[in-house]
């Protein structure tokens, strides 16, 4: 039981890391097509 | 009638076990140090001073009802039966706050509004992928404790929510631990908030494995770029749907907490000043108290207490570790300069942990300020931990 919750332990590190990745991706995107769409707006 | 038999509270200690009387004591005892330390700003005060006043009322208030039985006006956690519950709810005070906010984790939701109301998220825009990375950095505590709690004895879902400390989130824990263990809510929440109000003192210490040249490493902050209002709502609106697709377990937090975000961003003021006000304070209060009235002696005898503490202080230590050695590889593959200490705000607990960055890298270089770079990290720092809380709750049925 202990190795297979270390494994999952271990799984939840790894998809943590890419999940928060995709987030930071999504964020810099959202940013780039924000500032595209009005690129002369006062932040 | 004896005069004792009067005076039920007293009378009481001596209707119980020797041991069960000294634990009593030993709870009013802790009651009346956690309200001095809250009171004297040593643990945080808008928490500990309503649970220790909730401690004191609910050890010392025990009185002999119905066929002999000993309880308190309070609440009782561990009524199931319906009708039971119901005549519960029109006697006991607090049973209405416990069964109707408690038992499915509104008030966590609720404190979750008003953090999102209040939490500014220019820094985390403006830098995603370092804070990012950094958060994830420092969930080791969280990932870590799992095996460790389970090596030690702890059931998978009990290691599982006590782990949760480890991303030093106060209603975070106290969701996580209402869905997983529920029978050890109480001492778990107990524990991560007690741990996060000695965050400010205990950090320091960790701060000073980083060698001083690089605690005091200058940053400029005026590079950092500006992030329109626009984007603020917008990662509100795609990070809740993202999120709440990936974990629907944990949707209630996501929701909650992008909700306050999205009325920030929208400037819709009178909510925010609501959520941010009103809510998250009554709420707050309500939380402590009931957390008081809830740390009964039943909970102090508890075994798995003790082991409660000691892995509470793991997870939040290995957090900080983790975080400082993501700020430390960070630096590495950074192309600007960059103070590693920033990796101790990825332990979120907004915005203490990144205020002990700020200290510590100011008692190295006192023209060393990292106090913006650093609210990055601690803010992606509660994503972070929602994203394992989610993957815990989520996969903790699945593996049993």
């Amino acid at each position: 039981m202990l190795l297979k919750f270390s494994l999952f332990a271990l799984a939840s590190f790894a998809l943590t890391f890419a999940i928060a990745m995709l987030v930071a991706a999504i964020i810099k995107l959202i940013s780039i097509i924000v500032q595209k769409r009005s690129p002369n707006a006062a932040p | 009638m004896p005069l004792l038999e009067f005076f039920q509270g007293i009378y009481t200690f001596f209707l119980v076990a020797p041991a069960v009387a000294c634990a009593r004591l030993f709870l009013i005892a802790l009651g009346c140090l956690f309200t001095y330390l809250g009171y004297k700003r040593v643990l945080e005060p808008i928490l500990m001073v309503p649970l220790g006043i909730g401690m004191l009322g609910v050890n010392g208030g025990l009185m002999v009802y119905e066929a002999g039985h000993i309880g308190t006006l309070f609440l009782n956690p561990l009524v199931s039966n319906f009708e039971e519950l119901m005549q519960i709810l029109q006697i006991d005070f607090l049973q209405p706050i416990y069964t109707f906010t408690f038992s499915n984790g509104l008030i966590a939701c609720l404190i979750f509004m008003g953090i999102g109301a209040m939490t500014e998220i220019d820094y985390l825009l403006a830098k995603p992928f370092m804070s990012f990375f950094i958060a994830a950095c420092a969930e080791l505590g969280t990932i870590l404790t799992l095996p460790i709690g389970i090596a030690l004895g702890l059931v998978p879902n009990e290691a599982a929510s006590i782990a949760l400390v480890g991303g030093a989130d106060g209603p975070m824990v106290l969701f996580g631990s209402l869905m997983m263990a529920k029978e050890l809510f109480v001492p778990i929440t107990v524990v991560a908030y007690v741990y996060l109000s000695i965050c400010y003192g205990g950090f320091p210490f960790l701060a000073k494995m980083v060698p001083k040249n690089l605690r005091g490493i200058e940053m400029n902050w005026r590079t950092i770029p500006k992030v329109s209002k626009g984007a603020k709502f917008a990662f509100a609106i795609v990070a809740c749907v993202l999120l709440c697709l990936l974990f629907p377990v944990a949707a209630p937090l996501f929701a909650s907490f992008f909700l306050g975000l999205a009325l920030k961003e929208a400037g819709i003021e009178r909510y925010v000043e609501f959520l941010t006000g009103p809510l998250l304070y009554g709420a707050t209060l309500f939380l402590g108290f009931t957390l008081g009235a809830l740390l009964g002696v039943d909970v102090i005898l508890n075994p798995k207490v003790l082991l409660l503490l000691l892995l509470g202080m793991v997870a939040l230590v290995l957090s900080g570790i983790g975080g400082l050695v993501g700020g430390l590889i960070y630096s590495k593959i950074s192309k600007e300069p960059f103070n590693p200490l920033i990796g101790l705000a990825g332990v979120s607990c907004i915005p203490t942990t990144a205020k002990v960055a700020q200290k510590c890298a100011a008692e190295a270089n006192k023209r060393a300020m990292i106090l913006p770079f650093a609210m990055g990290p601690s803010v992606a720092g509660v994503v972070t931990t929602a994203i394992i809380a989610g993957l815990y709750m989520t996969g903790m049925p699945l593996l049993h």
